[in-house]
């Protein structure tokens, strides 16, 4: 059984905690730091259930490349303070809370139904060697379509940014 | 449980004591040397050969008034500067300052923090340098500061791509991400004459790690974040005293590691200097002391270096140093690691 201590309840807390605030903060600078402190957050909790290497994927590119750039961005076009991010209308709040609920329930219906895939005890130390021999022969053609993926979404992005010239 | 924690304690002492007290004499080496480069006299009132400037400047850092401008938003204005050091202090827990060696026959590591990861460890904290900066330029709510810290973000984030082309290269050269391994193998002989190092294996990469490296500590030619005659200082304008003391020291931090990590990879990192053999082999027990004192002079050495640029080269204009980051260096480095992958596949062959 995985021994849940201190350090990990208030890992989990401290995730959770700044997930609530960059939904609720109404600066979006602080709502983006948040969320920095947030992907840290699940950086600890992948060190404490015994995985180093996602831990450091984890800080490198979510914390150190994604969070980052939406920093920079908020900070580039200087945002006010917005009144709230919660909706007003009753219409999209009576949706928001339809969503969560039903988002909610999926996740433990997933997770219930699959309990014993649930990690019980520390994972075993994965070395790089056979997680990128999986990755590039096993799974090779999976991951080499979620590339061609991403850049099919780049193109799009640069397509529809794109100033139209008038014919 | 206590012996571990005893030699977490010590080996952290350590290794916060060299970097962080060394910082003086780099600013006074920095000193003379820009005044010995622009032929003036430099500060030598203070102490013989004017050694005792840098206590000077710690005792007026601690004594000045501590101003916080009433217009910045104060609680991130006070964090900035701890952050700043804060994060520049991380990657200094996966660098070896020598060979691991035995007490008793328990094998110690010098590396506060060990794991599999070695240099990606050492990247992913070097990684979160920007965001002190980041955030006092944004908490001081000045146009000024704002600006230094976007262009110093934006430069941070850009040459990281560079840099990270030349690790990977590295990385599959050496066919491991052990910062050990790695130094290792450079103190193996090419052609029996000169040193396995990494500068020989890879000129290319060591040219843009290097370029990289001035790029990321925000040093002339490359810091436009401060420039003073368009931004006044940047993002640290309205920080004084002990707080601004703070990010200069987070940027001196920033070079000694990431010149650690530099040396490390390209230049035999604690690899014994030359004529160093025959101390070792009249005293075996003094090698690891002469390994992190290799280690350390080396890193010296690129200290100077700094130094020796900065009054060499004139500052960069800020389109040309993006053109040069992302139309000239990651070309380049993408070129250099498929140049690599291809020599090592047909060498495995």
């Amino acid at each position: 059984m995985l021994d849940t201590n201190l350090t990990d309840v208030s890992l989990c807390l401290f995730a959770a905690v700044f997930a609530v605030v960059v939904v609720f903060n109404k600066n979006p600078v602080v709502a983006a730091f948040s969320l920095l402190l947030m992907f840290i957050g699940f950086g600890g909790i992948y060190f404490r259930l015994g995985s180093v290497f996602l831990t450091t994927i984890q800080i490198l590119v979510y914390a150190g490349a994604i969070a980052i750039l939406f920093v920079f961005v908020l900070m580039l076009m200087n945002l006010e303070e917005t009144k709230t991010f919660i909706p007003t209308k009753n219409f999209s709040l009576f949706a928001g809370i339809v969503a969560i609920l039903a988002m909610f329930g999926i996740l433990t219906i997933i997770i219930f139904n699959n309990t014993d895939y649930l990690a019980t005890d520390k994972l075993p130390e994965v070395s790089m060697n056979t997680l990128f021999t999986k990755l590039f022969e096993t799974y090779l053609v999976p991951f080499e379509l979620s590339t061609l993926l991403l850049l099919g979404a780049t193109v799009a992005v640069v397509f529809i940014s794109k100033k139209r010239i008038p014919q | 449980m206590l012996d571990e924690f005893l030699e977490i304690l010590i080996k952290t002492v350590v290794i916060l004591a060299i970097p962080l007290g060394s910082i003086p004499l780099i600013l006074q080496m920095e000193r003379r040397g820009a005044a010995w480069i622009q032929k003036r006299v430099g500060p030598n009132r203070v102490g013989p050969y004017g050694l005792f400037q840098p206590l000077a400047d710690v005792f007026k850092f601690l004594f000045k008034e501590e101003v916080v401008p009433s217009h910045v938003k104060k609680f991130f204005y006070i964090i900035a500067p701890i952050l700043s050091l804060l994060m520049a202090l991380l990657p200094l827990a996966g660098l070896p300052l020598c060979a691991p060696f035995f007490i008793g026959d328990q094998k110690v590591y010098p590396e506060v923090f060990r794991s599999g990861l070695g240099i990606f460890y050492v990247f992913a904290a070097t990684a979160l340098g920007p965001y002190g900066i980041l955030l006092a330029g944004w908490a001081s709510n000045n146009k000024f500061s704002m600006l230094g810290a976007l262009r110093a973000c934006a430069q941070m984030i850009s040459y990281e791509l560079a840099i990270s082309t030349t690790i990977v290269a590295i990385f599959f050269i050496y066919g491991s991400s052990d910062l050990h391994v790695m130094v290792e193998k450079q103190n193996e002989s090419l052609y029996g004459i000169i040193p396995a190092w990494g500068v020989f294996l890879q000129p290319v990469g060591c040219v843009l790690f290097l370029v990289g490296i001035f790029a990321e500590s925000n040093r002339l030619p490359f810091d436009l974040a401060e420039g003073e005659s368009e931004l006044v200082a940047g993002y640290h304008v309205e920080y004084s005293s002990m707080k601004f003391a703070l990010f200069y020291m987070a940027e001196y931090v920033h070079m000694i590691i990431l010149s650690t990590l530099f040396v490390t990879i390209f230049f035999g990192g604690y690899g014994l200097l030359p004529g160093m053999g025959f101390v070792v082999e009249n005293l075996p027990s003094s090698i690891y002391f002469l390994q992190a004192i290799s280690l350390i002079s080396k890193v010296a050495i690129m200290m100077w270096f700094f130094v020796w640029v900065r009054w060499s080269i004139p500052r960069f204009r800020y389109d040309q140093l993006m053109n040069l980051g992302w139309k000239t260096l990651l070309p380049i480095g993408l070129v250099n690691l498929l140049v690599t992958v291809i020599v090592i596949y047909l060498r495995s062959n």
